[in-house]
């Protein structure tokens, strides 16, 4: 079995030689899997930054960004009325140190509004060495993990060398990495010994299992005869010990911690940052996927109710952004984020004051497919969503949520 | 019935439990589980959180399938061989051979349960340090493939061994169908294929890892089954008092 | 069949042969119960007892000693009316704790790199000692259904309180106030477990000043009783020795 493990184990590095050097770049944490509607309709994240991508252990990581909850919202997802911003790693690699959401900090849960726009700050502290695809996150009550862009970090140094301190309001500085845990093991090591006791109290009574049973049927209804009075003894003062002891340190405890409160359950609510349009409406009028050609298209209606000419400049869906570099220029972060710098083309150039205009637009990568977003087709609510940026002379941008049918073309 | 051949002068109560062969069994699934384990460490984290990566492919779904073709053959010879090799004159084995017998059936009975440690306390909640900590985004985990298509089937592979020993070579067994021995074996088979309903249910309404919700209690119910093994002992028990009863010890009946 | 014969001819050898068995099935229903056990407590209580954060004063205090009795009382039956031994709940227990002791060092903290304080299991073993002791007391699963049970429901969140009040202790992090359990829950990120997973401190809590916890108690000691006899119930029908010729 040893050997055989072995062989595996060189044919799976020999093999995954070979993949390493083909592997096209993929996202590394399974938000592939989510139907492509679901990624596209839910939760839209965009300005994530991380003030770092390496660190040493006890360093500081900011991560900041703005999500928008879609206005067209699946109906086979629940909704966000219970909502927590979590944070995508593999295990406490780091430590959470603060979050914030509209400045509101997020220790509890919330719930937030379809159709608007927040801002969020996560602080978090390096505790162990490792390199990780990191992802902000929100967890929705009943549809689980809605997935946000990821960043590659590595975490440098020893763990041995975290600390986790905090100061209670009782006034002691404690570690929370190791705090309390002595006095648990303990408690854990007296009942154990108690119990082994017990246990092997019975066990060298001799053979126990088939002269026991043998005694049993032979006393029939006498059977408990085979109790003595001494064990009987002996089960009482085990019993009134354990009370007592039970007892005492239940005393002794309240006595060593006066203050104590219950676990806090409450929830916030937090209000949702002004409207971010500033004025601008797009209505889609027809969008349609082309297969072969890997490419959204969309007519869309826009109306410019700002004092300024405006001019398309980015399509973002599912974490993947379509730069137009002609009005806003953007470079992936890293290997793993999707950003099509030059993949936005449109019909209809600059939109003014007052202007209602209808505007083609072509949103190319092959991101559709290897982010599996063309699986859209394929899904049993096969509509799309995303946000349009809009940029003024300034650079100010307005930000509009888009979304409809969306029907491929396969030939 | 034919008469039991004659009574040999070895001392049949001499290395009944056969230490060498439980030690062979117990560091031989020791061995296996502790390689698994070590697998996961060494690639869950590297290579197991996106089951769209090629390289997912390469460290877990090869496991899974290497896993898959060593536990259908190892299942097919295994209990192959036991109904193959099985005793044709079962009634007529001596009261010393019966004997021996009987505990090489609770060898059989400790692999199986040896394995089930593993599988529904160790792995099965490793399960949960997994899921708990990361999204879901496939049915085969690191976690799952190792607890569900690897160590489960493992001990479906002793555990219906040991029912197959016992219906081939020992007389009581082979005479009639024990209902507890059934329920032991039968029982926590069942949870692989409640797996079925575990991945169901979580495609519709368990988008989080709440460990506690009901959708995982099929696999409760089916563990409860694994009690069985008393009725089971309380069966072994009365034969192993008769096989070992002295000429002036009372003779009742000691069943139930 | 006839009459069967014995195998062997001496007091010593029927000795030998006893303690041979001993030997073996020992370590079988030590392991049995370890895993069977292990499992169906995991997927009905395992949330509170994986997390610090989780163990709180109504629902961890009530689900804990109902799904936990289970097992003691089926163990109850089977090793005292076949063999009056009186150690089924602690055998159980311990068994449990021991389980869940390796996955949480091994697992818990080797795999998922959790700090160990934050996954320690409750403390089980009083209850189980009290259930034992009031059976080798009362032989009698009647006397120890209503008295036994209902004590261990009772005692259980006294017997931790000495482990997780030093969690409970209050804290003011980032303008909250939050005890230090569910501090390290924040701290510690739980990507697939959000913090309003936690199913505790639910209700009004309009009961006895406030004081949930001995009402919880009491409640899970009440269902206690009548899960023992269910489950000594269960124990009955799974020890039951059904021979048949064909199925």
């Amino acid at each position: 079995m040893l050997n055989l493990k072995k062989t595996i184990a060189i044919l799976v590095a020999a093999i995954s030689i070979v993949v390493a050097v083909y592997a096209a770049p993929v996202m590394a944490h399974g938000e592939k899997s989510q139907a492509a509607y679901l990624r596209m309709r839910t939760l839209l994240w965009y300005d994530v930054e991380v003030s770092t991508t390496k660190l040493m252990v006890n360093d500081e990581l900011v991560m900041t960004g703005k999500f928008y909850w879609f206005y067209d919202w699946p109906a086979n997802i629940a909704k966000p009325e219970v909502a927590f911003l979590n944070i995508g790693i593999p295990g406490p690699v780091f430590v959470r140190k603060a979050s914030y959401i509209n400045g509101v900090s997020g220790v509890n849960s919330t719930r937030f509004d379809i159709g608007s726009t927040y801002e969020f700050k996560v602080v978090l502290k390096a505790r162990r060495a490792a390199r990780i695809h990191m992802h902000a996150l929100m967890n929705v009550k009943k549809a689980g993990p809605l997935i946000g862009p990821g960043r590659w970090v590595e975490v440098t140094g020893d763990m041995a060398d975290f600390s986790n301190e905090v100061t209670t309001l009782t006034g002691e500085t404690i570690d929370l990495e190791t705090y309390g845990l002595q006095n648990s093991i303990r408690w854990h090591v007296f009942w154990g010994v108690v119990a082994a006791a017990w246990l092997l109290y019975w066990l060298f009574q001799g053979p126990i299992l088939i002269p026991r049973y043998k005694k049993v049927k032979l006393l029939g209804e006498n059977a408990d005869d085979m109790i003595t009075s001494t064990q009987r003894t002996i089960g009482l003062v085990l019993l009134i010990g354990t009370v007592v002891v039970v007892t005492w340190s239940y005393y002794d405890t309240q006595a060593k911690y006066p203050i104590t409160i219950p676990l806090q359950s409450g929830r916030t609510n937090i209000p949702p940052l002004p409207d971010t349009t500033l004025g601008v409406r797009a209505e889609v009028v027809d969008a349609r996927y082309r297969v072969s050609g890997r490419a959204l298209e969309f007519s869309v209606n826009v109306t410019n109710n700002t004092n300024s000419p405006i001019r398309l400049g980015e399509f973002t869906s599912a974490n993947i952004r379509w730069m137009n570099p002609d009005v806003s220029t953007a470079e992936p972060a890293d290997s793993h984020d999707p950003v099509a710098t030059n993949g936005l083309k449109y019909e209809g150039g600059i939109v003014y004051p007052g202007e209602t205009k209808l505007l083609k637009v072509t949103c190319t990568d092959a991101a559709w497919e290897t982010h599996r977003l063309a699986k859209v087709v394929y899904d049993p609510d096969s509509r799309f969503g995303g946000l349009l940026f809009f940029f003024d002379n300034e650079n100010k941008r307005s930000i509009v949520a888009i979304g409809g049918p969306l029907v491929p073309v396969f030939i | 019935m034919g008469e039991p051949t004659e009574i040999t002068d070895v001392d049949v109560s001499k290395g009944l439990v056969g230490a060498k062969r439980i030690a062979i069994i117990f560091f031989v699934v020791l061995a296996t589980m502790v390689a698994w384990r070590v697998y996961q460490q060494v690639f869950a984290w590297e290579k197991g959180l996106d089951s769209f990566e090629a390289e997912f492919d390469v460290y877990w779904m090869n496991l899974l399938y290497t896993q898959w073709i060593l536990e259908f053959t190892a299942a097919a010879v295994v209990w192959g061989y036991l109904i193959k090799t099985r005793d044709k004159d079962v009634f007529n084995i001596t009261p010393q051979e019966e004997l021996q017998r009987h505990f090489t059936l609770i060898a059989w009975l400790f692999a199986y349960v040896w394995i089930v440690y593993w599988a529904a306390s160790f792995f099965a909640e490793q399960d949960a340090s997994w899921h708990q900590v990361t999204v879901r985004d496939t049915d085969f985990t690191p976690s799952h493939i190792v607890l569900f298509y690897g160590v489960m089937p493992c001990y479906i592979l002793a555990g219906v061994g040991s029912f197959l020993y016992a219906r081939t070579r020992l007389p009581q067994f082979a005479k009639r169908l024990s209902i507890p021995f059934v329920i032991a074996v039968l029982g926590p088979f069942m949870i692989l294929p409640n797996v079925g309903l575990n991945e169901w249910g979580h495609t519709f309404w368990f988008m989080e890892e709440l460990f506690a919700a009901p959708i995982h209690w099929g696999f409760v119910v089916l563990g409860w089954t694994a009690l069985a093994l008393g009725g089971l002992f309380l069966q072994i028990i009365p034969r192993m008092v008769q096989l070992t009863q002295l000429e002036e010890e009372l003779t009742e009946d000691m069943n139930d | 069949m006839g009459v069967v014969r014995s195998a062997i001819t001496t007091a010593e050898q029927q000795h030998r042969v006893y303690k041979a068995f001993d030997w073996i099935v020992i370590p079988i229903v030590v392991l049995v119960i370890i895993g069977a056990f292990h499992i169906h407590f995991m997927l009905t209580a395992g949330d509170w007892d994986f997390w610090i954060d989780w163990k709180d004063r109504r629902w961890w205090v009530t689900i804990t000693p109902i799904t936990l009795i289970f097992f003691p009382a089926a163990l109850h039956y089977l090793f005292w009316q076949h063999f009056r031994l009186p150690f089924g709940a602690t055998l159980c227990c311990a068994g449990l704790l021991a389980g869940e002791w390796v996955s949480r060092v091994v697992n818990f903290v080797g795999w998922a790199y959790y700090p160990l304080n934050m996954v320690v299991p409750a403390e089980i073993i009083p209850m189980a000692l009290v259930l034992d002791s009031v059976l080798l007391i009362s032989r009698s699963f009647l006397v120890t259904g209503v008295i036994g049970s209902m004590i261990w429901g009772l005692i259980f969140y006294p017997a931790n309180w000495a482990i997780i009040a030093p969690y409970h202790v209050p804290v003011e992090y980032n303008g909250n106030m939050m005890s230090i359990a569910d501090l390290m829950g924040y701290s510690y990120v739980r990507t697939g477990t959000p913090e309003y997973i936690r199913i505790i401190e639910e209700g009004t809590l309009r009961t006895f000043g406030e004081s949930v916890v001995p009402v919880s108690a009491f409640f899970a000691g009440f269902i206690s009783v009548f899960a023992y006899f269910i489950w000594v119930g269960i124990g009955k029908a799974l020890a039951k020795t059904i021979w048949v010729k064909k199925l």
